[in-house]
């Protein structure tokens, strides 16, 4: 992902001390509201603009010539002089003429046949045709909305049945349909003839005679297209449910559940309004297909009946006078695609502007900039220009750096500014080191890395040196960059899901970068890359190389992602936070893997990561990075032991760090009754309360795929939690630790064992007694995004509970919701800004402050800070800290981070697949772990200190691995 | 897989009988009298209405004549039309017209459309992203009749390029112009949803990996862009198909094309019941089969799908 410039100088002063008015990295300045963005994309857009003009415009035409004719306004001879149906002399009947495009005479348009007035049908047509348009598109959207809505959000049986009703629609053709509206709606009107007893043939005139004179009115037509939005109105559920699938995932539906809301008001006031841009979008489209359904109609014969008329009708009508009387075809026609065309516009532009990503519009770039010839750094000259081709080249002597950068500048196009994304960066590698450049969000690490290869976004450029193997290879060409790329510089990624394309095999990608760079057979290169995949140990490389990346775990994608970096055996890697994604027990597996490398290849590596573990565990040298510029270069071991910039020291600070923290003895603590070890261990709570919480034998089942059985996530947990107790739930990612969280608060139902909440069982208790027992929890979650619904002001949210559990409006509810912005250290002033205009901390604190709320007995935090930077995380952590010690609630915190766990929590309880595999007091969990796989968790964390992480990482040594190494002594 | 389509076909078994009862209760019943309908308006004497009362069981309830219709329906006895040559013959004789039709238009569509859509993608923002943006806008404004009108006029008839209506025989040649006009429409949608679909992934994560491992621009768009955006493309590919197949009334009526659509037509304006019944049960059947088609596809081109 290319850096966000506009996080860029974030995070001054930040340190663990909770100041009262906190100035957590100032906020993106109050951006204009979601609303007015999207309008001003809108009105920014040319062609929405034009289309918008010009509908207008057709429609002020269309609908004045009827009023100025009918009511008789003015009365100007000529233009809007006659009715529609009047038949009048013809003028020059034997050779009709008519000057195009307009007549200045008496009839603009010209006349038809029998001598109606051409304008005056067509202005009478198009009003027709557009109030067609309306009712077809508003009721179209009505009813697409309703079932797509209705089908996403039940997605259960109702969902299926409304999406076979669906299906039915789409599947009966609409000329039957429309038939027999046409029937209904008036075209009986023409009759039908029987034969009567005596043998006479009679014109019977059906019932809907009425609904015939109906349709000289207009209302007549509305009820048309009425009967047609019946039918339309499918892809707009679709899209709906659709949309409404994607939504309801989100957590701010779980936590809108959780604050009470009913069904009716989370798909009103949570799930609409954020599909609003869909709908608006779809909605004008279908307007746009729905004059083209009527005019289609009336070609058949279904829609408006003559002597009214529409567009589609005078088309249709005059299709046989096209070289008689050309006009006659081309002005309605003229017309349809014009309003049509204007729709279309709209509807592009209105898309444009929910989602900019698919506009048009060129991003602003001046690359001609970034080229050129600019000085080169006094570097010697080794000149063997470029000649990255010759793989083994043993030019490299000892004292040269394999990659040297100088004032390394990388730029960001931004609303059509540069903004500055990396500042003046030097650094230089050499073979078999490890350089990390550490940072937080936008501190410009990501964008620097990639500008070496030249792998930023089409709005990226990147000016300064960049000498790799003696060559400069910064905007080099393509060509030269393709051979350097994967050859000589191979990079890792973050993601190991997103990295590999999901549609090729893993064997397919490796021998396809194997063969770019080397002439080989396809089968050598196959056995190249089964090598490749057994020396990053992959258990069975045949296996991996035939699977789709999304048939591997991740720790095996990233080792095959790995194998395929390495396969050209590059004198340089460049791994870009290539172990976030994954476990502790993974990433420790990853690290090992990549320090083997460096010793095996004698690579040179560049891991760019924000984990000062991480750094701490590989890297020999470290660059520290802020707001673009490298604050602070240095050793490891200088860098951790004696940091000399102030935002290296607070960085370091603000890393929660396994047994940092004393021992606490249960009296320390403000509670009353504090938990005994004894008690804890034999599980009963007499003296302490009775427990807020209190699993037994809690199984929970995922329903499988239809057809396939139900996936047990959790099985079997015992779980206590007494008042005023900070229990901290630990496990990797599938070990169930977030469906437990789920199911305390009722989000989830529990299919095995028994589940008390506040004393209740959850699987008894009816829906209302659920709420209520719910007012007296709180939950917040791990997305500071998704867990705020993105249309609703800060006070909205956090009064959401307030409102619906105790009804509370007006001046009480704006009193408690300054109370509670108080209470997590958020300005009073922020209560009317919109989630986008909050930083990530800040919105963690709006998601802690509506879970406190209700003053809950029980608070759920699910990795409330694994989406946030060390620095703010900290603070988070500090806050949640201190609200707890004020307010005396319980908590659940669930992380995957065993520092964080350790830094909070007066419990732990260790999670394995589903499992409970260790619970007790922090000091003994932590200081003397029972079970082998605590064990193993916390030897894999890597701790910020190089000195102990290589004594924890001897500890923890395996049996070596030589394969790799052997892998490239036989080639 | 088999599992997967014995699902799929039985998830469809209530859109096949809703859709024909549906249709079934249209025709016969919102019609006024059946006897109307079967008649198709045209003078009948007691002694024929009383022949069809028994023909369609027409003294029955509304249920058991449906149940005898979906009988017949499935034992191939179809009946025959007013003209008494057998449905099941003029269906059969329509459908191959049809198909022609449906698969000449898809060729065009999916051709021009994807590699249009393939270059606007790939150059967002430039005059031939614009232009083509603006004209795929346009043609999606035209009403089919007045396109198909115009090309059959212009091109047919002042031109003389292309025969202007298609004879009894359609062979591929005679369907070329109605072919076009099929073609252009979801030529337009083709174009915008490749176009959407490259941008979408052309930032995707895997395609920087495939850069940095050193391939050519070439390589990366056609392997790597290219049969990750053509995901959905398909899935709109085969329902159009699905919707070609069902007969294209108006295009199919300016052409004169003998085909499902103009059959279609003609049974509803002469209320021909028992034929309109008919087709649109076949419809239904290809329908489902153009849906089983698009989910096979899109298995195939994306792997992380399963049948599940």
């Amino acid at each position: 992902m290319t850096a966000k410039p506009q996080d860029s100088g974030r995070h001054p002063g930040f340190g663990p001390s909770p100041s009262p008015s906190p100035s957590p990295s100032p906020s993106p300045s109050p951006g204009p509201s979601p609303g007015r963005l999207v309008r001003r994309r809108f009105f920014g857009n040319v062609g929405a603009l034009a289309g918008l003009t010009a509908l207008a415009l057709v429609i002020l035409l269309v609908f004045s010539a009827a009023g100025i004719r009918l009511w008789g306004v003015i009365d100007i001879p000529g233009w809007w002089h006659y009715r529609y149906d009047e038949v009048l002399p013809i003028i020059n009947d034997a050779a009709p003429t008519y000057r195009f495009p307009l007549d200045f005479g008496d009839h603009p348009f010209g006349q038809d046949r029998v001598g109606r007035d051409m304008f005056a049908m067509t202005m009478r047509g198009a009003q027709l045709s557009i109030i067609v348009m309306v009712t077809i598109g508003i009721m179209g959207t009505a009813i697409g909305v309703l079932v797509g809505a209705a089908a996403g959000y039940f997605s259960g049986a109702i969902g299926a049945l409304l999406m076979r009703i669906t299906d039915m629609v789409i599947v009966v053709p609409g000329v039957v349909i429309a038939a027999v509206l046409g029937v209904l709606v008036g075209h009986a009107g023409t009759g039908r003839t029987v034969l009567d007893a005596d043998g006479n043939v009679t014109v019977v005139r059906s019932f809907s005679d009425d609904v015939f004179t109906f349709l000289q009115q207009n209302l007549g037509v509305v009820l048309l297209g009425m009967f047609l939005g019946l039918v339309i109105w499918t892809s707009m559920a679709r899209l709906v449910r659709a949309e409404f699938l994607v939504l309801r995932e989100l957590e701010f539906v779980d936590a809108a559940r959780l604050a009470g809301a009913s069904n009716h008001r989370i798909i009103t006031r949570h799930l609409l309004p954020n599909a609003a841009g869909v709908i608006i979008v779809n909605a004008t489209l279908l307007m746009s297909s729905a004059i083209l359904l009527e005019a289609g109609l009336s070609y058949l014969g279904f829609g408006v009946q003559a002597p009214d008329t529409s567009l589609g009708l005078l088309v249709v009508a005059n299709q046989s006078s096209i070289s008689t009387r050309p006009w006659l075809f081309w002005w309605p026609g003229v017309f349809i695609v014009v309003i049509c065309l204007c729709i279309n516009f709209i509807g592009d532009g209105l898309r444009d502007a929910f989602d900019p990503r698919h506009g048009s519009a060129a991003p602003a770039r001046s690359r001609e900039a970034a080229g050129g010839s600019r000085p080169v750094p006094g570097r010697p000259g080794t000149s063997s220009a470029g000649s990255a081709a010759e793989p083994s080249d043993p030019a490299e002597s000892a004292g040269a750096p394999v990659l040297a950068v100088r004032g390394l500048r990388v730029d960001f196009a931004v609303d059509r500014h540069w903004v500055p994304a990396v500042v003046g960066l030097d650094f230089h590698v050499h073979s078999g080191e490890v350089l990390a450049i550490v940072g937080e969000s936008g501190s410009g690490k990501t964008a620097s890395s990639m500008a070496l290869l030249g792998l930023l976004a089409a709005n990226g450029r990147a000016t300064g040196s960049v000498w790799f193997n003696g060559a400069e290879i910064l905007n080099a060409t393509p060509g030269t960059l393709r051979r350097i790329r994967g050859k000589d510089i191979a990079m890792i990624f973050q993601d190991p899901m997103t990295a590999l394309n999901p549609v090729f095999t893993v064997g397919f990608q490796i021998v396809e970068t194997l063969r770019q760079h080397s002439a080989m057979s396809p089968a050598q290169a196959r056995s190249d890359a089964l090598r490749m995949l057994a020396s990053v140990e992959l258990p069975d490389p045949e296996r991996t190389f035939d699977s789709y990346p999304h048939q591997l775990s991740g720790g095996q994608r990233q080792r095959a992602l790995i194998a395929q970096s390495l396969c050209c055996r590059p004198k340089l890697l460049i791994a870009d936070e290539a172990t976030t994604a994954l476990d502790v027990i993974v990433q420790a597996e990853i690290l090992d893997l990549l320090r083997r490398l460096r010793t095996d290849l004698d690579a040179a590596i560049v891991l760019i990561t924000h984990d000062l573990g991480v750094v701490a565990d590989l890297a020999d040298r470290v660059i520290v990075m802020s707001a673009g510029v490298a604050v602070e270069t240095g050793t490891a071991h200088g860098i951790f032991s004696a940091p000399r910039h102030e935002y290296t020291k607070a960085l370091l600070q603000a890393v929660p760090r396994l047994g940092r923290r004393p021992a606490t003895a249960p009296a320390e603590d403000c509670r009353a009754e504090g938990p005994t070890e004894e008690g804890r261990a034999a599980g009963a709570g007499e003296g302490r309360g009775r427990p807020v919480l209190e699993l037994s034998g809690v199984g929970i089942d995922y329903p499988g795929a239809r057809g396939a059985g139900a996936f047990r996530a959790v099985d079997g947990i015992d779980l206590t939690i007494y008042p005023s107790e900070l229990v901290g739930l630990v496990g990797e990612s599938g070990s169930g630790k977030t469906s437990v969280g789920h199911a305390a608060v009722g989000l989830l139902p529990v299919t095995a064992g028994v589940l008390r909440l506040l004393d209740r069982r959850l699987d008894s208790v009816r829906p209302r007694e659920l709420r209520a027992l719910q007012e007296r929890v709180g939950m917040v979650f791990q997305e500071p995004s998704g867990s705020l619904n993105p249309r609703m002001p800060v006070a909205a949210t956090i009064g959401e509970p307030l409102l619906l559990a105790k009804g509370w409006r007006g001046a009480g509810l704006q009193r408690r919701v300054d109370e509670l912005l108080d209470q997590v250290q958020l300005p009073r002033s922020h209560r009317n800004r919109y989630p986008h205009e909050l930083s990530e901390g800040q919105k963690q604190r709006v998601a802690i402050a509506r879970a406190l709320s209700l003053s809950p007995d029980l608070l759920v935090a699910d990795e409330p800070t694994s989406a946030l930077d060390v620095s703010v995380q900290a603070k988070v952590l500090d806050l949640l800290r201190m609200l707890q010690r004020e307010l005396g609630f319980a908590c659940l915190f669930i992380t995957h981070d065993l520092s964080v766990a350790d830094s909070l929590a007066d419990r732990i309880v260790v999670l394995q697949g589903g499992r409970i595999v260790e619970q007790g007091p922090r000091e003994q969990v932590f200081g003397n772990p029972r079970d082998d796989y605590t064990r193993r968790l916390l030897a894999a964390v890597p701790v910020p200190d190089p000195d102990s992480q290589r004594l924890r990482r001897n500890q923890r040594a395996r049996p070596g691995v030589n394969r790799l190494r052997d892998s490239f002594r036989a080639r | 897989m088999l599992r997967f389509i014995f699902r799929r076909v039985l998830q469809v078994i209530p859109v096949f009988f809703g859709s024909t009862l549906i249709v079934y209760y249209l025709v016969f019943s919102m019609s006024g009298s059946p006897i109307d309908a079967l008649s198709g308006g045209k003078p009948i004497s007691p002694a024929v209405v009383a022949q069809l009362t028994a023909q369609y069981h027409l003294d029955q309830p509304f249920f058991i004549q449906y149940g005898i219709f979906i009988k017949n329906l499935f034992t191939f006895n179809l009946g025959t039309s007013f003209s008494g040559r057998p449905i099941a013959a003029i269906i059969g004789q329509a459908f191959p017209v049809t198909a022609r039709l449906a698969i000449m238009a898809l060729a065009i569509e999916a051709i021009f459309g994807v590699t249009a859509g393939v270059f606007a993608g790939l150059r967002k923002g430039k005059l031939f992203d614009g232009t083509v943006l603006i004209a795929s806008l346009v043609v999606i404004a035209i009403p089919t009749f007045v396109l198909g009108f115009v090309l059959q006029f212009v091109v047919g008839v002042k031109l003389g390029w292309a025969k202007p209506t298609v004879g009894s025989a359609a062979d591929w040649a005679d369907l070329t112009l109605p072919a076009v006009v099929l073609g252009l429409v979801s030529f337009a949608y083709v174009l915008r949803l490749t176009r959407t679909s490259i941008l979408e992934n052309m930032n995707a994560d895997y395609v920087r990996t495939a850069t940095a491992k050193g391939l050519s621009r070439r390589r990366v768009v056609m392997v790597h862009i290219l049969r990750n955006s053509l995901i959905p493309v398909v899935t709109f590919l085969g329902a159009d198909l699905g919707g070609l197949m069902g007969g294209a009334i108006v295009t199919e009526g300016i052409f004169n094309v003998p085909g499902v659509g103009n059959t279609l037509y003609r049974a509803v304006l002469a209320g021909e019941g028992p034929m309109v019944v008919s087709i649109v049960s076949i419809l239904v059947l290809v329908f489902v089969l153009a849906n089983l088609l698009v989910d096979l596809l899109y298995a195939w081109l994306d792997p992380r799908i399963r049948y599940a």
